[in-house]
């Protein structure tokens, strides 16, 4: 019977099921994180403190965004700016990862939460983080970084990075 | 009691001394209270919490130093929280408009690609602060940034032109900011004026010939038009941003300009 339960249960998409934790500091798509031993366990840094971003351009990245959400085949709805921010691992894993919303005044908005999962599923697509970056005098480490996405009327129109 | 009543005069008297001898309104005031506060914030560095307390406490003291508010909002424009860069930088804007609309022209405009409202608040510095410059370039060059972005090509190549008479200005004998030449030549070829945009992309490319991104759009431009030097240019894009030349604005290393380009696509050519 448990079998049967579980083969219902497995066939459902998975981001449907996500839930964002609220925090007192923030909200978040995902909380966990596991130490990689590889990196250096140490408070971690900003890109630019690495001096990198993900390297392709605003215009790849828009292009490569947009086929993933035609992908999905969905419609959605609102005007603003989502912002995924995160911390990249000396491995180029992408861990706890922050949401921030606003509309097109940078005033607090909440976004379809379909739109939001989508998002967090395509970040997790991109495999280009520069790994094993140094700063001052330590090696593998870890470093924080965002990419924000501008939304008009439902659809991502651009690419903040 | 009557040392609680002591007390309690002193207490009154230094506030108010306090309060009389700090005049807020006063612009040198508050450029000597910034001056001070702002060399311990940037002991801190911008990441620390220190660095807010302290303006917070500068504000505490004087809440209309518009510059205290441009200051809390950095580390959030570096880190994408734009709910609070903006809120932060609209105070700077509503306190010291003449200032820092611009700032937050330029926020918008390379930022967070907001170019109507990159537009409306660069048209409205010109008018407080006519022929001025920020971060560089002018308020026109920005204009024709948005205008670009926004696929309006006519009105950018018009603020473009605008740009460059500005600089321009006195004898006319003046450098032209070589990015300016580099858009130019990318809204020409945007455009699908090949031959304006070698003309742009080559003139930059005499200021600053390790310029990645020009040889990448000059090579872009003959790769269009069937010619083969291109591929000295793709190469020259290639060797340029593998020693380390880049775009050369202030800012790039938070922040992707428009049409900014990387080794990837150097490499997809």
């Amino acid at each position: 019977m448990k079998f049967v339960l579980l083969l219902f249960f497995l066939p459902l998409p998975v981001s449907g099921w996500c839930q964002n934790y609220i925090l007192p500091y923030g909200e978040y798509m995902d909380t966990t994180m596991q130490i990689n031993p590889k990196c250096h366990q140490v408070y971690p840094v900003f890109y630019y403190q690495v001096k990198t971003k993900y390297p392709v351009s605003t215009m790849t990245l828009l292009a490569d965004v947009k086929t993933f959400m035609q992908m999905r085949g969905s419609k959605y709805a609102g005007t603003g700016y989502i912002t995924l921010r995160f911390l990249v691992d000396c491995e180029g894993i992408i861990h706890k990862i922050r949401v921030l919303q606003t509309d097109d005044n940078y005033q607090s908005y909440r976004f379809d939460k379909k739109l939001v999962n989508d998002l967090n599923d395509y970040i997790h697509t991109l495999d280009r983080w520069e790994k094993g970056l140094s700063a001052y005098q330590l090696e593998n480490v870890n470093y924080i970084a965002y990419l924000s996405f501008k939304i008009k009327n439902g659809e991502v129109v651009n690419v903040i990075h | 009691m009557a040392k609680l009543l002591t007390l309690f005069i002193s207490l009154s008297l230094v506030v108010s001394v306090q309060a009389q001898s700090v005049d807020c309104s006063s612009k040198a005031v508050q450029d000597s209270l910034f001056e001070i506060y702002s060399k311990k914030a940037r002991a801190y560095g911008f990441l620390h919490p220190g660095w807010d307390q302290t303006y917070d406490s500068l504000l505490a003291i004087c809440p209309n130093i518009a510059e205290a508010y441009q200051e809390k909002g950095i580390p959030h424009v570096a880190n994408g929280n734009y709910e609070k860069a903006y809120e932060y930088n609209n105070k700077a804007v509503e306190l010291d408009p003449h200032r820092w609309t611009p700032y937050r022209g330029y926020l918008n405009c390379i930022y967070t690609k907001n170019y109507e409202k990159a537009i409306t608040d660069f048209e409205a510095a010109e008018k407080l602060t006519p022929n001025a410059f920020i971060l560089d370039h002018s308020f026109s060059f920005y204009i024709a940034l948005s205008y670009m972005e926004s696929g309006q090509y006519d009105k950018a190549e018009t603020y473009f032109l605008k740009d460059i008479a500005q600089q321009k200005r006195g004898e006319g004998k003046n450098d032209i900011h070589f990015n300016s030449l580099l858009y130019f030549g990318i809204l020409y070829y945007l455009m699908n004026e090949f031959d304006m945009a070698q003309k742009y992309l080559r003139d930059c490319l005499v200021l600053y010939p390790q310029q990645p991104m020009a040889n990448y759009y000059m090579a872009m431009t003959l790769k269009v038009l069937g010619n083969n030097q291109k591929d000295i240019y793709f190469e020259k894009a290639k060797q340029y941003m593998l020693e380390g030349y880049r775009l050369n604005e202030p800012n790039s290393l938070y922040v992707n300009y428009p049409r900014q380009i990387t080794m990837f696509e150097i490499e997809q050519r």
